[in-house]
């Protein structure tokens, strides 16, 4: 435990150091690759990439707790790096269905920086949970669309789903630069990077043996939307602590805002839903660290985050007034990532879908 | 509302749809269906397109170019604005000024300024918050000073929308910084942006935009007559303009409209079973929505929210609050509807993501002003509790 907040200590500290404030990390996303190479590199140095890969492939073989407090640290700075979409989610394929080479030849790089991913699974006109796979490898040549590629304009290396030549789904990686691999990279609302990646014959070699592949993309979307909410507790936290700081200061009337009862029980209100939420995800993240991908209680992770953190940073953004809505000041850009995160690895209205059709009595 | 038409109506009806389709400018239309916020260009192309056929600013008095409309006609006015992509006029000339000129402006003032603002050919902003003085606007300190037959302007508003594109600002200024109540040394002056001394400073919003400004004021000279009203008694004039301001959201057409949109999408979502239109938990969130918009229509047009013989209108308050609530909900249901493609911010060059999608996260992010613009959801609340409530 004590070790767990060291580490993510540092990475605080170095996250502050780049982005003490909204123009520093402001003058980061507007760049065309939307993120800091030097805070990256410094990352990787650290090993933060490596954070929970097995050491024999030069990780750190840490546990999910501490990545998940990582990652509330780049979620409170809205740090633009982005660690699970290069990183941890298309790393967690590899590392569960790679063979010892692949894994050794791909997450070696990636645990020091050296190395980004991007996970091309869904395309367009499929919606989670029903992602639908059309694209399709014959011969090792991959063709199909893939849309939504998070983080697709920086990866160094794609991996890929499309379907086998046995008819079942396979995961394959393929180098972004290869021929046949065509990308269209667009900003996302909260100044992220995504991509629209075709391929069109490109070499592709598959992941593994090409079994099991189902069980781990299911278990890779309960992943990633648990530690998704842990990033993103951290942002909902730091919202609350920006616009309470800020009522306190901003007067009208001669008077502070924060003298108005209104805005402190509203105010008061907010705490409990960060409360609510930020210990339903580390009773999430504890079941990760456990080995179990209990897909119930990523879809409470994510209707509890669509809710909860929706409704507290819409009011940070009303409790500031006209200056919350301004890219200039920090607090826009919680709500922002808000509006991003709830529609990602499944919207509010999916999850709350989901878990409307699975209970029992 | 009755759906059943006179066949005057139905004649109306005809003549106004006639006029948008063929006189419009269909530039302009592309803009509005592509959820795109027309530009500068584009609302002045437009606006005069509507002062040809007299269609310009239907609310205004007749001998202003208004209309003498019944309130059926006004109606099916609004739905064919609706139905023809029609872009917004100039509202802070058009919805905002032009009834304070015509209740407290001289006769001089109504013929130099009301034709123009008809016309489009002077673009207006306003000039009132700064930057201590928001919800608390009767704090605002952007002095002018007397100095013969000109008043001296010196200070800064803040989020002026439009303020880069305008040609003249309608602004309060303190003209007496002594007066025993802060309300009492207000007043309400017309500046042409292209005076000396006024300088445009833009401000960069959460969806990207570029649409309000901060706006200095040194050393600017304004000459006596762009004075409305008298010296020191602005505060009234602009609690008459803010009452209309408020009145303002009271249309639901553009809410029957949004949901309307996302019904048609939604029926195109193909779904593990079915479409959207076909889940009963998006179906549970329209039979919400259509049950709030029609208390709020309902409500509208019971409650008379505009400003009336110089007095502002608490029942405003009610409208604008509701109002811009729903507004704010819709925005996130198109969201929902637009799904993963309304992840691209921008759609240049990607295959299958439409404009509409690209854009519903804009529309929220910058729907998020509303609630905030025009006396904040708080203010509005203490209205209530104040002016109607008595509390």
């Amino acid at each position: 435990m004590t070790e767990q907040n060291e580490f993510a200590e540092a990475v605080r500290s170095l996250l502050a150091a780049h982005y003490e404030n909204v123009t520093a990390r402001n003058a980061v996303s507007d760049t065309e690759l939307g993120f800091s190479e030097e805070v990256w590199n410094a990352l990787g140095e650290m090993n933060v990439q490596g954070l929970v890969f097995p050491e024999e492939f030069g990780g750190l073989e840490a546990s999910v707790e501490d990545l998940a407090a990582v990652l509330a640290e780049v979620g409170r700075v809205l740090a633009p790096e982005p660690l699970l979409d290069a990183v941890f989610i298309p790393g967690f394929l590899v590392e569960r269905l790679g063979t010892d080479e692949q894994k050794t030849r791909i997450l070696n790089p990636l645990s020091t920086g050296e190395l980004k991913l991007a996970l091309a699974h869904e395309e367009y006109g499929s919606r989670w949970p029903g992602i639908r796979t059309a694209a399709t490898v014959a011969g090792g040549k991959l063709t199909g669309k893939k849309f939504p590629v998070a983080a697709g304009p920086s990866a160094d290396l794609l991996v890929v789903s499309a379907k086998q030549e046995n008819g079942s789904l396979g995961l394959y990686l393929v180098d972004a630069k290869a021929d046949g691999v065509t990308s269209v990279s667009y900003p996302t609302n909260d100044e992220r990077r995504g991509a629209e990646i075709t391929f069109d014959g490109a070499a592709a070699e598959l992941l593994g043996t090409g079994a099991d592949v189902d069980e781990a993309l299911a278990d890779m979307y309960v992943y990633a939307q648990i530690l998704q909410g842990a990033e993103t507790v951290g942002s909902m936290r730091e919202g609350l602590k920006i616009t309470v700081a800020y009522i306190k200061q901003r007067e009208q009337f001669g008077k502070p805002l924060a003298v108005h009862q209104t805005l402190q029980h509203r105010a008061s209100d907010l705490h409990v839903l960060n409360e609510l939420t930020a210990n339903l995800v580390v009773q999430a993240v504890e079941t990760l660290a456990k080995g179990e991908y209990d897909k119930k209680i990523a879809s409470q992770v994510k209707l509890q985050l669509g809710r909860a953190g929706t409704q507290a940073a819409e009011q940070y953004v009303q409790m500031h007034g006209g200056i919350g809505i301004t890219f200039e000041y920090p607090i826009s850009h919680y709500l922002s990532r808000m509006v991003a995160a709830t529609r990602t690895y499944g919207s509010t209205e999916d999850h709350l879908r989901v878990l409307a059709e699975s209970i029992t009595v | 509302m009755s759906l059943i038409y006179t066949p005057e109506e139905e004649a109306f009806r005809a003549e106004v749809r006639t006029f948008l389709q063929n006189e419009y400018p269909e530039e302009v239309k592309e803009a509005v269906r592509a959820g795109k916020r027309p530009n500068r260009e584009q609302v002045i192309a437009g606006q005069k397109a509507l002062a040809k056929g007299g269609y310009a600013a239907p609310k205004w008095p007749v001998e202003w170019g208004g209309q003498d409309w019944t309130p059926m006609q006004s109606y099916i006015f609004a739905d064919e604005v609706l139905e023809n992509d029609v872009a917004g006029t100039n509202g802070f000339g058009i919805g905002l000024l032009a009834p304070v000129l015509v209740e407290f402006g001289t006769q001089e003032q109504k013929e130099r300024f009301l034709p123009a603002i008809y016309n489009a050919d002077q673009y207006w902003c306003q000039g009132f918050s700064e930057p201590e003085a928001g919800s608390d606007l009767a704090s605002l300190r952007t002095r002018a000073v007397r100095d013969g037959d000109n008043y001296i302007v010196n200070g800064q508003k803040m989020w002026t929308t439009e303020a880069h594109n305008a040609d003249w600002i309608f602004m309060l200024v303190r003209t007496d910084p002594n007066a025993p109540k802060r309300q009492m040394g207000i007043s309400f002056l017309l500046i042409d942006m292209k005076t000396p001394g006024v300088s445009v400073r833009k401000i960069r919003l959460m969806d990207g935009e570029h649409e309000v400004n901060e706006v200095f004021f040194d050393n600017v000279v304004v000459p006596v007559e762009n004075l409305i009203g008298e010296e020191n008694k602005g505060w009234t004039y602009a609690k008459f303009l803010l009452g209309n301001e408020r009145g303002g959201m009271s249309n639901a057409k553009p809410f029957w409209r949004r949901l309307e949109v996302a019904k048609r999408e939604a029926a195109k979502v193909q779904l593990e079973n079915g479409t959207l239109m076909d889940d009963l938990l998006f179906r549970a969130r329209l039979a919400e929505l259509e049950t709030k918009i029609t208390a709020f229509e309902q409500t509208a047009l019971r409650v008379k929210g505009t400003s009336a013989d110089g007095a502002p209108n608490p029942g405003g308050s009610v409208i604008k609050l509701r109002g811009t609530e729903l507004m704010q909900e819709l925005t996130a249901l198109l969201i929902d509807v637009a799904g993963p493609n309304a992840r691209a911010f921008e759609n240049d060059g990607l295959s299958e993501v439409e404009n509409w999608q690209s854009a519903t996260i804009h529309t929220y992010l910058n729907t998020r002003k509303v609630t905030i613009f025009g006396g904040s959801s708080e203010v509005q609340r203490s209205i209530i509790a104040s002016a109607i409530l008595g509390l």
